[in-house]
């Protein structure tokens, strides 16, 4: 239906299908929406909080409020792009909310404590990138994330994190800086 | 140029975000630094590895049970609940905004009926269009909602029945102001809101009831 999702998913016909019936309160084609966008949404999540459990929390908490949030979602963009404004707005929601949280994050913002762990037999060049992010301090990995894997402008970020634009560029030089000197030994 | 100043130029260099003159400083500078042309040369290929890493990682386990285990407890203290007063909210939103636009609009009432009717906004399309999808989700949602009202506690079915007569009056009303005027964008747009919270209106209740 139109009204709902004006734009086309590219070559995935029967998405705006599910996602009309899904707003309807189909919980069958709200699944067929998770099969079709968990491995994107969980990929997203992993690798900003680098932690494979919290991350599959992210996951489904991002699922739950895309649940929540469907009646508002009006087909202005691609639905993949709504959900991975919300994925990305869960992740940051829950560093922001649950300071209890902080200790078990992965990763410090304290550059003189960055631990560069050796890193485990790499599965392919992917493989040591990913090893590398993982290990970024929190702030410069969630920027890389966004602006170089996401493609999010600075200009995006910093309204995403609340920060001024010239930080969230600081923190990229940073993130940078750290996976050439991480990959180059 | 040094090297210290290009290090603090290389992203906005390999970004493209700068002007025309600090890019020629900077590969003036590239042409007689060997070390300088390797780390530029060395970002651009941390980029394209960060580009191609794969878009999608699947979860190592199925999370769809557990999704559809918390949406279907409902109950009074479920996450559902969380999200009546928001709800709520944006519904008085929606029909301030209605009362508002309504008003000076009926006033004009008159003048607009000696004038033939222009054609349909796109917004008008749009939900003309959806209209019968509102209609078939909506019928399903209260029958559903029908069947299982007698699992809800008696002030919460009036509490949804109280806002769903709120919002068929809205449309009621956008309605006759959309057959006067659906060139006006607005009563397409509107409609497709208020039937957008009847439906969510449904849901959460369909949900507080299974």
């Amino acid at each position: 239906v139109e009204a709902f999702a004006i734009a086309s998913e590219q070559g995935r016909p029967g998405l705006e299908d599910e996602v009309v019936r899904a707003q309807a309160g189909d919980l069958e084609a709200f699944e067929s929406i998770y099969r079709r966008h968990a491995g994107r949404i969980y990929a997203i999540c992993l690798r900003m909080c680098a932690d494979a459990a919290r991350a599959e929390d992210l996951t489904q908490e991002t699922f739950l409020r895309a649940w929540e949030k469907l009646g508002s979602f009006r087909g202005e963009s691609p639905f993949a792009a709504w959900l991975r404004r919300l994925t990305v707005n869960v992740v940051l929601a829950e560093r922001r909310s649950a300071g209890r949280r902080r200790s078990r994050e992965t990763g410090t913002d304290d550059v003189e404590r960055f631990p560069w762990a050796p890193q485990p037999a790499p599965a392919g060049a992917g493989m040591d990138l990913e090893t590398a992010i993982s290990r970024l301090p929190v702030g410069a990995r969630r920027v890389f994330v966004l602006h170089d894997v996401e493609g999010y402008r600075h200009e995006e970020i910093a309204g995403l994190l609340g920060v001024a634009e010239g930080t969230s560029k600081t923190q990229l030089h940073r993130a940078r800086k750290l996976l050439r000197e991480a990959l180059r030994s | 140029m040094n090297c210290s100043e290009l290090e603090t130029r290389i992203d906005p260099f390999v970004d493209g975000e700068l002007d025309e003159a600090a890019r020629l400083d900077v590969e003036r500078h590239l042409e007689r630094c060997d070390a300088c042309r390797a780390a530029v040369e060395e970002l651009r290929s941390l980029l394209r590895d960060a580009e191609s890493l794969p878009r999608a990682i699947e979860p190592p386990r199925d999370l769809f049970p557990a999704i559809r285990s918390t949406l279907s407890r409902g109950g009074p203290h479920s996450r559902a609940w969380l999200g009546w007063a928001g709800l709520a909210a944006s519904l008085l939103i929606l029909l301030t905004a209605a009362a508002l636009f309504l008003g000076p609009r009926e006033a004009q009432a008159p003048a607009a009926a000696e004038s033939p009717l222009p054609a349909a906004s796109f917004a008008t399309s749009r939900y003309l269009a959806a209209e019968d999808e509102y209609r078939r989700a909506t019928e399903q949602l209260l029958a559903a909602l029908e069947e299982r009202k007698a699992g809800l506690a008696p002030e919460t079915v009036e509490v949804v029945e109280r806002n769903l007569q709120i919002i068929d009056a809205a449309i009621a009303e956008v309605k006759t102001a959309l057959d006067a005027d659906p060139a006006d964008s607005r009563n397409g747009e509107f409609l497709t809101a208020l039937q957008r919270q009847k439906i969510q209106l449904l849901r959460r209740a369909s949900r507080l009831s299974s």
